[in-house]
């Protein structure tokens, strides 16, 4: 072994600290002039990103962020065409395509050691370690406010409701929590249990037609049009489409039947070999941060999915939140991988009820 | 101007042609003189559409050779893409009774739309091809408007008129119609927007075609008696089939692909196939099955345009077989 003289070690030790004092002095200073780009989503959760929480962390990590929105399957597309030669760091997508990610080596495992913030993270949001979830919002029926709602999804098959519902389109993933309210609806089991039951359960859907008015794609809109009347009721969809109408005062609110309600889960993941890998992972652990959480939910009246924030009254009365109350309101997330698996088929029969 | 006249307009010895080609000295100029002789010559047809060709190539042959690739291509049920050759995703297109009902309804509305355009078009061509210039540029504009509105806001203006507490109630209602019957999310409210917005594409060609219909046709068969509409039947119409071809063709193109329209006014109670290949390639993620029926709309407007235009050339031919 080499022995180090006194001198020597001075000299190393003086030398050391010469070359990192700038890095020392400066705050996160690794990071300097390092950019990295990722794929949000649109709308106000992707303006309040866009607008907030990158411009303060491109300040405090000296940094550039280049943000690209679009939605879940476009993001996963985004990352499938720069497989090669990974453009994008981080990725915003829902839940469900998680597990087409992994199956298809699109994104690593989160390095836990690397992001102190995933100490206050619920469990049942960290994906075993593929992602986090970064807004949660709840899935369930709307309605006008001039009427009052069913206490279960099974009232909505009598007659009384001929022509005054709208269905969420086969397009969009709150349909499939629509298949499973009618596999519960059928065989009177949960929807933990009714989810593997949908196959058997088009007979189900078949007889809610006569009440539908016509499937829905946009969120939004259909929240808008159950606020003037066209429709008494609409089923399903997130609570972040419905509730910033709730709350500017328009005549549509959420209910929630006793069959329970689903979560929808807006996640981030790391995209493989993606560039800067350490800033896209600092990047992450900032946006489940307590206090970027706190501002990111009030904004899109969105469930965080980390422990220990407090709300306003008046915030609570949107989202599903702490963990407990998810619980209460039976929160449910489904089994992606198996939905994914039958969805092209689940799709195909709907069309066939609905379309022709 | 006759095609005998432009021949002796291009071999006149007027002296600015004659300027026009001469050759001047230099390698520029020898560059110009050999790009012209070629332009003038045998070439010239082939030059003239070679830049269209090549965009075309590039911009639809391509991706359309590619899209025909991928729907030959397999997918495995949990969304990942497979290398490897199958037909499967024809089989699985034309075992589905689903698909053809929905392939039959888009040739219904693409036809039905067609065919209501070129009724309203022919009142609205003649005007512009026959009447005032005040009135003719007046529905002019009028016709072209709507092509200046986005297809998202013009669709969701015919949802503010179709829905059931919409315009169109409000004036039934008006007339005593106790219970308006509601087009919002049917098929109707699909060919009524789909008709407004592809109006402009018959009646634009078929304008032309009238307004190039010698008058003294018309009159003389006027002064042998017809009445005027024993005139369009046998003057206006054979006479202006070639642009009703076109504008057909387009209006059946265009309403067969249509996406937006179908969607918003449709409810998805009446989507069209281009409903279907969005739903396939953005939800499902399965691009090759989204491949294999975007093949079939190509393949099925493209055999309708080439039996519509081969039909109505043979009409052409024989109805104007004595004029010539």
């Amino acid at each position: 072994m080499t022995t180090l003289s006194r001198r020597t070690f001075g000299k190393l030790a003086l030398g050391a600290t010469t070359l990192a004092a700038p890095m020392g002095f400066t705050r996160n200073g690794w990071a300097q002039g390092k950019e990295i780009q990722i794929g949000i989503w649109g709308g106000s959760q992707g303006e309040f990103v866009k607008k907030n929480i990158i411009p303060a962390f491109e300040k405090d990590f000296g940094c550039k962020v280049t943000a690209e929105e679009g939605f879940t399957l476009a993001n996963v597309g985004k990352m499938r065409a720069t497989k090669a030669n990974p453009k994008f760091s981080v990725m915003f997508i829902d839940d469900v395509a998680i597990p087409i990610c992994k199956t298809e080596g699109l994104i690593d495992q989160l390095p836990s050691a690397d992001m102190p913030a995933l100490a206050n993270l619920y469990p049942r949001f960290g994906f075993d370690g593929w992602g986090t979830a970064l807004a949660i919002s709840v899935a369930s029926m709307f309605h006008n406010t001039s009427i009052t709602p069913p206490g279960s999804y099974a009232d909505l098959w009598k007659p009384e409701y001929a022509g005054k519902l709208k269905l969420v389109s086969p397009k969009n993933t709150p349909s499939v929590f629509f298949l499973i309210v009618a596999a519960a609806v059928k065989s009177g089991k949960p929807f933990a249990e009714a989810q593997y039951l949908v196959d058997d359960s088009f007979d189900k859907v078949a007889a809610l037609k006569p009440n539908i008015m016509n499937l829905f794609d946009n969120g939004p809109q259909a929240a808008a049009e159950v606020a003037q009347g066209q429709a008494e009721i609409g089923l399903l969809e997130l609570s972040k489409y419905i509730y910033p109408y709730t709350a500017k005062g328009a005549p549509v609110t959420m209910s929630f039947p006793s069959e329970g309600s689903f979560a929808g889960n807006n996640c981030q993941v790391l995209v493989k070999g993606a560039p800067n890998k350490d800033l896209a992972v600092a990047f992450m652990n900032r946006m489940i941060e307590p206090a970027v959480q706190k501002a990111f939910s009030e904004y899109a009246l969105t469930a965080p999915p980390v422990s220990g924030i407090e709300f306003s009254a008046e915030t609570l009365k949107y989202i599903a939140y702490p963990v407990e109350e998810m619980d209460k309101r039976g929160l449910f997330t489904p089994d992606w991988e198996y939905i994914n698996a039958k969805r092209s088929g689940w799709t195909e029969k709907m069309n066939g009820i609905f379309a022709v | 101007m006759s095609r005998a006249d432009i021949i002796d307009v291009t071999a006149s010895s007027s002296p600015d042609l004659r300027a026009a080609r001469e050759i001047p000295e230099g390698w520029i100029s020898r560059l110009a003189g050999k790009a012209w002789s070629l332009l003038s010559g045998r070439y010239t047809g082939y030059l003239l559409v070679a830049p269209t060709v090549l965009f075309l190539a590039a911009w639809f042959l391509w991706p359309v050779l590619t899209m025909v690739y991928l729907s030959l291509t397999a997918h495995s049920v949990d969304g990942v893409m497979v290398e490897g050759f199958t037909l499967e995703n024809y089989i699985r297109l034309f075992s589905s009774d689903l698909y053809f009902r929905i392939l039959m309804r888009t040739i219904r509305i693409a036809l039905m739309t067609s065919l209501f355009a070129a009724l309203f078009a022919y009142p609205l061509a003649i005007t512009i091809a026959r009447g005032g210039p005040t009135l003719a540029r007046l529905v002019t504009i009028t016709i072209l408007a709507p092509l200046l509105v986005n297809v998202v806001v013009r669709s969701y203006g015919w949802q503010t008129i179709l829905n059931k507490t919409g315009a169109l109630a409000w004036v039934l209602k008006l007339l005593g119609v106790s219970n308006p019957p509601v087009l919002l999310y049917t098929e109707w409210a699909v060919l009524i927007a789909c008709v407004h917005v592809y109006l402009p594409f018959v009646v634009m060609p078929l304008a032309g075609a009238i307004g190039r219909i010698d008058r003294t046709v018309e009159e003389a068969a006027r002064v042998a008696g017809a009445t005027r509409f024993s005139v369009f039947l046998r003057v206006i119409f054979p006479l202006s089939l070639p642009g009703l071809a076109v504008g057909v063709s387009l209006v059946f193109s265009l309403s067969a692909a249509a996406y937006v329209t179908p969607q918003i006014l449709g409810g998805n109670f009446s989507p069209l196939l281009g409903t279907l290949i969005e739903q396939q390639i953005l939800t499902l993620n399965d691009w090759p099955f989204g491949a294999a029926i975007s093949t079939l709309l190509i393949a099925m407007v493209l055999a309708s345009n080439l039996i519509f235009l081969k039909l109505v050339s043979r009409r052409f031919a024989r109805w104007t077989a004595g004029a010539r």
